[in-house]
């Protein structure tokens, strides 16, 4: 049997304490506001303290009883005169930072603030709640909460919570932003038979977030799989780094919500925070190797499996039913789960058809017919097992004349255990008559549903898992460049800055994008018509002139540009129109002159560009360009920094990717030079955090290369 | 010469905020500066209030601005015209002896009241002054009117002392110097400098924005000081939402108060101030967050068409006063590239 270490042990081997082990592991735990009056917070943390068998000791502080709950109470923290590891706070919000004072005096480092009376309550709350902040940094405090339902363990086992249940003991770790969604969890999951290591509320996350926790969960030796419950993620690239960390020893699940349109309006007005676009969390959690379920039941499914099965080595999946219709409606869901329904191995199939009735269907999926019994059962999933091509079975079950539940259950149980590498899920159609061989599934680990769709679901997290946590391990850095101008960009950055604008010119833009090694059309800025007449000259016609205004933004949509301008004249008048143009659409708008720009061959029209998200930082997007961007939304996003691998990656995610290969005759276009740009984009915007929004539409992309023919980039008044 | 009388080709270019600058620019060079505004066309001006503050002028509010006469009087007998001119004489001898320089403001613009015979070209030459003439900058076609001001003062034998262009945009300011030095110098008038369109020079703050709207603080009260430069309405998809608030910056945006999303999103950017509309209070969360990130929400009856009208109608403009330090401190810095110690030699 090998080692297994507590994370006690693990902690007493390693040289520094994590700044949240006391949250866990703590041996003695003050209360403040402990009561004896049912009904109140501070009554249920005392009784849960006491009822799950907290093996450390409890000081309950309350300046008006002597005792509560049988046990010595204390006027106050410093009363108590003993070291204490962990404080509960279940006391009014304005008597919270007093009590954060008294902390710090007597040097304990973690506390629980259960008390609600913060940010969620408007200004005066969040005024409350940044001075609280600022105090639990200073002091160096970490702090859960405020506004939180508390926190569970049941590896030492601890319930400093007012959440009444305990949950099973189990390798689960639940986060989550909703404290009642935890106790609804917490009463189902008994139920369901799931066990968990711990269940955390973070409430408002002043102090320790998420991130903290899954770093912490990521260590813990009792945790298996952890999940989470998100609104929103404040700190979204640190959110990533610890993720990437993490997954490669644990899955991670997580369930955000307000994926809708409508769901995003209400988690914001929720949180009073920006929650994110849903394309920004998929692209976010792809790149921090996070598995993302729609819905809780999904997070369960995966989760279960997660919690007592191995993973497979790979998408191949043997599905063996009872009856055609399941079998069937289970494959469909593997296809769209990404999984592969194996083509089983010659042997297996001539071994099903000597044992099984002829009409069974021997291939995948195995229907061993309704008459199938326990033997069946047994011998033909101990058949797949076996073999090389198979990488997990899901086993359906249909109660009819000759089913035999139990025997088959007992005999999947069995089998498990003898076959322990490869991950196997039941799925038991069907309620009263099927309920004790569930049960007797559920307790001896093997995740059991009652429909096909979602025993599929919980075998494909797992495959989802091992290919993420693949490509985080195998993923390369992004390429550096030496033949960028960084000093050029800097200087451009900060003539527009004095000039009290954050959009660049279309000059300036253009010329951001040539220090960097991407292709564009030379561009020139005329503040007036004798200007202009000048520049032509430098640039040559035919030219391009464009409409220059920081207010304007489609200048096609007003005339705003002329394409293959021959000579001075034409020039001239073009000019004229292009001002009685802009002054009739945008009568007030700030007009500058024109940008005169060289022409470009055209080719494929491709939209290439970045936009800082608020959570994650900076999101490169690729796609069909034009003017009809926005209808086609033929666009593939990913976030900075972006490797070769990444690139090409957010490319062939793009319907025009086939496009460009070279369809129905045209030539190819010069895909290196895309994939080169996204990085190129990638390195600027590094270099550049400030860069806000840069979008290049159209860009060109020929078979000798690549344009970028417009540039737009909007900047912070501030560099990073 | 002890006297210098500031007026402009038109409305809102920044006349009183020049003139109490002018003063205090003067006052560090050790000269008494002194404050007059003969006529005003509403009772509510402030202009002489200020000035008696920051200057710390003892006289009374009376003789530093003896005369208000609105749009509504210019059918005033001829009996009292020269009462008011009588009035304005005697604020002006009883300011004249305490100051080493009076700066005197015109009212409005230089035309102003000319039907009546109380504009600048009837008043100045009671003054013993020479004028300097404000313009605003926005582009190359205001240059026009210091020619013709010019001639409006000359042909009645009224010296123009200098130019000056306003609000600048910095984009052109380079553009616009070398042009005005050029077409004015063959004009004989000289320019005495550029005053950029920068924020913290003109624009308001938001307690100046929330009482000329009417509106009541809602959270934030902490961070009323926040210039506002630029008004953005917000009634986009919230797709676009970000994109939109990044292109402007020390904005306050307007957006109905049912769109408490959209606020949210405008607080991800630079934004000084949130004005909610239709009189619908937000989630307390985004009140929460105004006072996390420093940016005043204020909320208003009207709804956004409204709001948006009164802004456009009457721009808010920030003035000087005593508790704006900051906006002092700018103006000082800008008086260093304006030629106004000729105005100090003509003293002697």
């Amino acid at each position: 049997m090998g080692l297994v270490l507590s994370r006690l042990e693990i902690t007493l081997m390693s040289e520094d304490k994590s700044d949240l082990y006391n949250f866990f592991n703590a041996m003695s735990i003050a209360v403040i506001g402990a009561s004896n009056t049912r009904g109140k917070v501070g009554f249920d943390v005392v009784n849960n303290l006491l009822a799950c068998n907290y093996p450390g000791t409890i000081y309950p502080v309350n300046p008006k009883s002597k005792e509560i709950q049988g046990l010595r109470a204390y006027k106050s923290l410093p009363d108590i005169g003993k070291p204490i590891e962990l404080v509960i706070i279940a006391v009014p919000s304005k008597y919270v930072i007093p009590v954060i004072d008294q902390m710090h005096d007597l040097g304990i480092k973690n506390v629980i603030i259960i008390s609600a009376g913060f940010k969620e309550i408007g200004p005066e709350g969040a005024i409350l709640e940044r001075e609280l902040g600022e105090k639990l940094l200073n002091y160096g405090i970490r702090a859960i909460g405020p506004n939180c339902l508390g926190l569970l363990d049941t590896n030492l086992p601890l319930n400093a919570s007012f959440a009444s249940k305990m949950p099973r003991k189990g390798n689960l770790a639940f986060i989550s932003q909703s404290g009642a969604l935890i106790t609804g969890i917490l009463d189902w999951a008994e139920n369901e038979g799931i066990g968990f290591s711990s269940f955390i509320s973070v409430g408002n996350k002043l102090n320790v977030d998420e991130v903290d926790l899954i770093e912490e969960l990521g260590n813990d030796p009792n945790t298996k799989a952890i999940l989470a419950y998100l609104e929103s993620i404040d700190h979204g690239k640190k959110f990533i780094e610890t993720c990437q960390r993490v997954v490669k020893k644990k899955p991670i699940l997580v369930i955000k919500s307000g994926k809708s349109a409508a769901g995003a309006r209400a988690a914001s007005s929720h949180t009073g925070s920006m929650t994110g676009t849903n394309t920004s969390y998929d692209t976010a959690f792809k790149k921090a190797g996070v598995i993302r379920a729609d819905t809780v039941e999904e997070l369960f499914d995966s989760a279960t499996a997660f919690s007592s099965q191995p993973l497979p080595k790979g998408p191949n999946l043997c599905i063996i039913t009872n009856a055609g219709g399941p079998g069937i409606i289970a494959t469909d869901e593997a296809e769209f789960q990404d999984l592969r329904l194996t083509t089983l191995d010659g042997v297996t199939i001539n071994y099903l058809r000597e044992r099984l009735p002829p009409a069974a269907s021997t291939h995948n999926p195995v229907d061993i017919l309704g008459t199938g019994n326990g033997d069946e059962y047994i011998l033909t999933l101990e058949a797949v097992l076996k073999d090389e091509n198979v990488d997990m079975v899901l086993v359906i079950l249909t109660p009819q004349g000759m089913t035999e539940p139990m025997k088959t259950a007992k005999g999947i149980v069995k089998l498990h255990a003898d076959y322990p590498t490869k991950p196997v899920a039941a799925v038991y159609m069907g309620g009263t008559d099927l309920l004790e061989s569930t049960i007797y599934l559920k307790d001896n680990g093997i995740p059991c549903f009652e429909f096909p769709e979602r025993g599929v679901r919980s075998l494909s997290g797992l495959w989802k898992y091992v290919k993420s946590s693949r490509e985080i391990s195998d993923k390369v850095a992004p390429r550096v460049f030496d033949d960028i101008d960084r000093e050029a960009v800097e200087g451009i950055f900060e003539s527009v800055r004095n000039k009290g604008r954050v959009t660049l010119l279309g000059s300036e833009a253009v010329s951001v994008a040539r220090a960097y090694g991407i292709n564009a059309p030379k561009t020139l800025t005329a503040f007036s018509v004798n200007e202009a007449k000048s520049l032509a000259q430098e640039i040559g016609y035919p030219l391009v002139m464009k409409i220059t205004s920081p207010e304007i933004t489609h200048k096609t949509d007003i005339g705003g540009v002329r394409v293959g301008i021959k000579d001075s004249e034409e020039l001239v008048s073009a000019f004229k129109e292009m001002m009685t143009s802009a002054r009739r659409h945008y009568p007030k708008a700030k007009v500058i002159g024109v940008d005169l720009q060289e022409m470009a061959t055209p080719g494929y029209e491709l939209i290439v560009g970045v936009s800082k998200d608020p959570q994650f930082g900076h999101m490169a997007i690729i796609g069909a360009g034009g003017i009809y961007t926005n209808i086609m939304k033929d666009v593939s996003f990913g976030l900075i920094p972006i490797s070769e691998e990444e690139a090409k990656d957010m490319l062939s995610k793009t319907k025009i990717y086939q496009i460009l290969q070279g369809a129905r005759g045209q030539e190819a276009a010069d895909i290196s030079q895309i994939i080169e740009t996204l990085e190129r984009i990638s390195s600027l915007v590094s270099d550049f955090p400030s860069i806000l929004d840069l979008d290049i539409n159209p860009f060109f992309a020929t078979a000798d290369g690549i344009s970028a023919v417009d540039v737009k980039i909007t900047i912070a008044m501030q560099e990073e | 010469m002890r006297n210098i009388y500031v007026t402009s080709s038109q409305e809102r270019v920044g006349k009183s905020t020049f003139c109490l600058a002018l003063a205090l620019r003067l006052k560090k060079e050790g000269i008494k500066a002194g404050y007059f505004k003969p006529v005003s066309d509403k009772d509510e001006d402030t202009d002489a209030s200020h000035a008696k503050d920051l200057l710390k002028m003892e006289e009374d509010l009376s003789v530093i601005n003896p005369v208000t006469i609105s749009q509504w009087e210019y059918d005033m007998e001829n009996e009292e015209i020269e009462q008011n001119l009588k009035k304005i004489k005697d604020s002006f001898k009883l300011l004249n002896g305490n100051y080493d320089l009076l700066i005197i403001e015109d009212c409005r613009s230089m035309s102003y009241l000319s039907s009546i015979k109380l504009s600048s070209r009837e008043l100045i030459p009671h003054f013993d002054t020479e004028v300097i003439m404000l313009t605003s900058g926005q582009d190359e076609t205001h240059l026009d009117q210091f020619v013709l001001g010019e001639s409006f003062f000359n042909d009645v034998g009224i010296v123009v002392y200098a130019g000056l262009l306003t609000l600048v945009p910095l984009e052109i300011m380079e553009r616009i110097r070398s042009l005005a030095e050029r077409r004015l110098e063959e004009h004989d008038i000289k320019l005495m400098g550029i005053i950029p369109e920068k924020g913290d020079l003109t624009a308001p703050n938001v307690t100046e924005l929330c009482s000329a709207i009417g509106g009541r603080v809602l959270s934030g009260s902490n961070f009323m000081d926040n210039i506002v430069e630029d008004y953005l309405v917000a009634a986009m998809e919230m797709d676009n939402a970000l994109k939109f608030f990044r292109r402007s910056i020390n904005k306050a945006v307007i957006v109905g108060g049912d769109r408490p999303a959209l606020a949210i999103a405008a607080m991800e950017t630079d934004t000084s101030a949130i004005i909610l509309t239709g009189g619908i209070y937000p989630p307390t969360t985004v009140l929460a967050t105004s006072e996390d990130r420093g940016i005043p929400v204020i909320l208003v009856q009207e709804d956004t068409y409204s709001v948006v009208q009164k802004l456009t109608q009457a721009p808010v403009q920030g003035v000087l006063t005593v508790t704006q330090t900051e906006r002092i401190e700018e103006w000082d810095k800008i008086f260093d590239s304006i030629e106004y110690r000729g105005l100090i030699e003509k003293l002697k």
